[in-house]
């Protein structure tokens, strides 16, 4: 990574919204690979992520702050990995229309959990208003399992108020340790 | 549990049964709502009666099955006639050959009981209103296995604290709305009544109206904060759902990752007190702040890197660009 530049990765199933979130806050347009999703068995939407996301926020004097979005299928998930590394953080967004979105939370932390040490994780759940279970209470319990205690929110990442709530839980997490 | 200083006497018992009983106490230490004590004179909160039939000198006889009733200082319509059938459907009393586990059993019965009393006579003297009438409240809610109908000022809510939901008849009511509305009274409810009502009704959880409670609070810090005494947020709110304010969040950063103390709090983030008060108020009551006995080393300071300053910079310069 530049010196000067500094990354925040957005993570999750596909569907769950780390384009549409990258798109809200980016001061680019997002650079999306987009391509028709032949891949209905995970998610039913049009068209998908076969690469990454990015989009950039300019921060003054030269520094960037790089946006990255995963690829969401899981035979991309070596990916996943690859892109958290020296990342600030990373946030993790959840379906909770899919099938089993506590699952999904799982498989995700499987790969992220050893990262909450270095950076700061922070997970938002998506569709929560039509679909109200599980609620943001059973993805806790699953967390505290893993003795993990990590911001969850209802977030609805079409509003930048929900997405500026997700940055901000993650930069409060990385301050409280410096502080 | 609680930590109620709470005394049971004996009367009409004998020698060998009180010296059990004393044994049987301080076994019970840490398992019981409330702490018990052995008392050889009043005031109790408890008394362990021999039925009056029976003992006097004998009393170390232990008839197989008689019963010890259980006198407590709660108000009752039983208290002038100790012996009665209503007394025993209400299980206050105790078989002989007495069983550890059974007396545990009626300790901790006897102590939910004395607690919602002492919590109906706090709030009576306090005219039923304010944030530490919600509190006592909901901090009595934590440990009932009963469900409550509570009269507020707005509306009717009932409570089923095993499940730890509650409702309203005004559910669309904004949140400021509910969780300011002042006590007028509260009651236990019929347990196949609050079954049927939890069955049919969509509900919401305590922890959301306890949250509200202490947001929208009048900013006094409740008394269960001392300025010593350190604690730490075992879960961050959903502040996607709970109404808050923004610096709730970094509050919440510092709290989950640090034991503190309110003093040492308010010296580390520079947070406006009122709004510190409301915050800690909100996390206590949602139960999601526990006090702590001890703190590892280090407690103070968090992971520091090499290059903190630089790092905190960053992280402000961030925040500046993004508008948070």
């Amino acid at each position: 990574m530049d010196s000067g530049a500094y990354k925040i990765v957005f993570s999750g199933s596909m569907g769950a919204g780390k384009t549409t979130a990258i798109g809200v806050v980016s001061d680019i347009p997002p650079v999306s690979t987009d391509v028709m999703n032949t891949d209905t068995s995970q998610h039913v939407k049009a068209t998908t992520t076969v690469g990454i996301d990015y989009g950039e926020v300019d921060l003054d004097h030269g520094e960037k702050l790089l946006l990255y979005g995963t690829p969401g299928q899981e035979r991309f998930d070596y990916m996943w990995e690859i892109l958290a590394r020296r990342a600030l953080g990373i946030i993790l967004l959840v379906d909770n229309s899919r099938p089993d979105p506590v699952a999904d939370l799982n498989r995700f932390l499987d790969v992220f959990e050893q990262f909450s040490d270095e950076g700061a994780i922070v997970i938002g759940i998506g569709r929560t208003e039509t679909h109200p279970k599980p609620k943001v209470e059973d993805y806790y319990r699953e967390v505290e399992k893993r003795k993990l205690v990590l911001p969850i929110f209802a977030a609805d990442v079409r509003r930048k108020r929900d997405v500026l709530l997700l940055l901000n839980a993650l930069l409060s997490t990385l301050e409280a340790r410096e502080r | 549990m609680g930590e109620k200083v709470r005394y049971l006497g004996c009367d009409g018992l004998g020698p060998k049964e009180i010296t059990l009983i004393k044994s049987m106490l301080r076994l019970f230490a840490g398992q019981t709502q409330g702490r018990w004590h052995f008392s050889e004179e009043q005031p109790f909160d408890a008394l362990l009666v021999a039925d009056g039939r029976a003992l006097s000198s004998d009393a170390d006889a232990e008839t197989e099955h008689e019963s010890l009733f259980i006198r407590t200082v709660l108000p009752s319509p039983h208290e002038d006639n100790p012996d009665t059938e209503e007394r025993r459907q209400n299980n206050l009393f105790v078989l002989r050959p007495i069983r550890a586990l059974s007396l545990l059993e009626k300790l901790n019965q006897i102590g939910v009981m004395l607690d919602h009393e002492e919590t109906q006579q706090a709030l009576r003297a306090q005219g039923w209103d304010d944030l530490r009438a919600w509190r006592d409240l909901l901090l009595e809610w934590r440990d009932a296995s009963d469900s409550f109908m509570v009269e507020t000022t707005l509306c009717k809510f009932v409570v089923f604290p095993l499940s730890r939901r509650f409702l309203c008849e005004k559910p669309d009511a904004p949140a400021r709305e509910l969780a300011s509305a002042r006590v007028r009274r509260y009651e236990r409810i019929d347990p196949a009544r609050a079954a049927y009502i939890l069955r049919s009704k969509r509900t919401e959880s305590l922890a959301w109206l306890g949250w509200h409670v202490g947001h929208y609070g009048d900013g006094e810090l409740l008394p269960d904060f001392a300025d010593d005494k350190p604690f730490k947020l075992q879960r961050w709110p959903d502040f996607g759902s709970l109404e808050h304010d923004a610096i709730y969040v970094p509050m919440a950063g510092v709290l989950t990752q640090r034991v503190v103390t309110v003093s040492e709090l308010r010296s580390l983030g520079n947070f406006p007190p009122d709004i510190l008060h409301r915050f800690l108020n909100a996390a206590l009551l949602t139960g999601y702040l526990e006090f702590v006995g001890t703190r590892p080393i280090g407690w103070l300071f968090g992971r520091r890197s090499e290059n903190a300053t630089e790092r905190l910079g960053l992280f402000n310069r961030i925040r500046h660009k993004l508008g948070i």
